[in-house]
């Protein structure tokens, strides 16, 4: 079985497994939408609030309800010992990494439409002046986000502590990242008239994220 | 092998009393920050000495990789214990001068901000060790964390650098801002920070070897029982 059909094979397997009842989008999405609620509360139910306060608040909610499903996001794999299937598949063990951060990053994009919204609703935030800008911040976001998060819930995935290891993990080593988001998203909400750095912050995240799981992937999924 | 351990202590003893002789009372007080300097001696010593100690834990967790011998991995852990003490001094000795200097414990200052970061770092390594059964398979996972985490160091220094910055700097682009005395005590002091990491760094490793021969050693006891019929 050549890469490319070993790839979509095992993206099929993630996206079957979660609509046959993965529960991975339902429970980001009430998590998410729940954690926005909670901060609204918290805020004192504040009507307007400054931007870049917003685009860090929105940022805050999504890094967490996508670590919290992420580190959960192979339970159904381990269920019977199924990812023993996986692991003795003839192929490179990156895909299986590949392949995983891309159902992590379809189930979280989905499930972040529905928090963006419920965002925009409960805290009365304005629209984004540059909403192109805005929905590719959101893509590069989420894509940076979920490979990290898919790299660190395989490394803790042994762990008796993993579910509190992958945020215990993720936010360290994300900050940049999570400070590259914050600004542009600030930019798209209009707040700042220039992206800096932070595009090419994200960008070389992204770059290290498709380039350091083909390194390091494959010692880590020794038996 | 003991002797090696006395022999260290006993230098770093010597070597410490005349780094307090030398920090505390014959270094002249700085012109603007006054007898607050002599925290930093204590400060820069273990924030370098905590690097060091990340990097060696990088350059072991590769050479783990790459070699699959244990000892690597050893090493890597007890320079991970040693750099996160050091790393908490550093964050404490630097509040502590934060206070009198910029009227704040805490200020999000690049370097402040990326010790503390580097400090989750490898609380979250340590944590991830100690949590995971099965000697190579952790040798393994922490291998790969340790370089990762590594790595990320200079991104998150350079992205917080990005996002704002007032820290005072030792070295600069323009040299050592620092008159001839007190050069000297800093980096007497910072040798001696070196001398403690290397006695710390041998007794751990020691340590740890010792902790997977008594697990050999039980584990050879288990099957003599069986052996003589499972008492």
């Amino acid at each position: 079985m050549s890469g490319l059909r070993s790839f979509q094979a095992l993206v099929w397997k993630d996206v079957r497994t979660e609509l046959r009842g993965g529960r991975f989008v339902v429970s980001s999405l009430a998590f998410g939408v729940l954690l926005i609620l909670v901060v609204g509360m918290a805020l004192g139910g504040a009507g307007q609030l400054p931007v870049d306060w917003s685009a860090g608040l929105l940022w805050l909610n999504l890094f967490f309800s996508s670590a919290i499903s992420i580190g959960r996001h192979d339970d159904k794999d381990r269920e019977m010992a199924g990812h023993w299937g996986v692991l003795l598949a003839p192929m490179d063990r990156s895909v299986i990494f590949y392949a995983k951060w891309l159902t992590t990053f379809l189930f979280v994009f989905v499930a972040e439409i529905g928090m963006i919204g419920a965002f925009f609703i409960i805290l009365n935030q304005p629209a984004p002046k540059h909403p192109l800008s805005f929905v590719f911040v959101m893509l590069g976001g989420t894509m940076g986000l979920t490979g990290l998060g898919t790299f660190l819930a395989t490394l803790a995935a042994t762990s008796s502590m993993r579910d509190i290891l992958v945020p215990l993990l993720l936010f360290p080593l994300a900050i940049p990242m999570f400070l590259a988001l914050i600004q542009l998203t600030v930019f798209a909400f209009g707040g700042i008239s220039h992206t800096g750095v932070w595009i090419q912050v994200l960008l070389g995240y992204l770059t290290i994220l498709f380039i350091l799981p083909w390194l390091l992937y494959e010692p880590l999924m020794e038996v | 092998m003991k002797k090696v351990a006395y022999f260290g202590t006993a230098v770093l003893g010597v070597f410490g009393l005349l780094d307090i002789y030398f920090a505390l009372l014959w270094s002249p007080p700085e012109r603007s920050m006054g007898n607050l300097i002599r925290i930093l001696y204590f400060h820069v010593g273990s924030a370098w000495i905590a690097f060091l100690a990340f990097f060696v834990t990088f350059v072991c967790s590769i050479l783990y990789l790459l070699r699959r011998n244990l000892l690597f991995d050893r090493i890597a852990v007890s320079s991970t214990e040693i750099g996160v003490v050091f790393t908490t001094l550093t964050l404490i000795t630097g509040s502590l001068w934060a206070r009198p200097m910029w009227n704040t414990w805490w200020t999000w200052d690049p370097l402040l901000t990326t010790t503390l970061i580097l400090w989750f770092l490898y609380v979250g390594y340590l944590l991830l060790r100690g949590t995971m059964a099965g000697m190579e398979r952790r040798a393994r996972i922490s291998s790969v964390f340790g370089i990762l985490a590594f790595v990320d160091v200079p991104v998150i220094h350079f992205a917080v650098e990005w996002w704002r910055s007032i820290h005072p700097l030792v070295i600069d682009d323009t040299g050592i801002n620092m008159p001839g005395a007190m050069l000297f005590t800093l980096m007497f002091g910072v040798f001696t920070f070196f001398l403690l990491y290397l006695v710390l760094l041998y007794i751990r490793s020691r340590q740890e070897t010792q902790k997977i021969q008594l697990y050999k050693l039980r584990e050879r006891v288990r099957e003599i029982r069986v052996e003589l019929g499972g008492f």
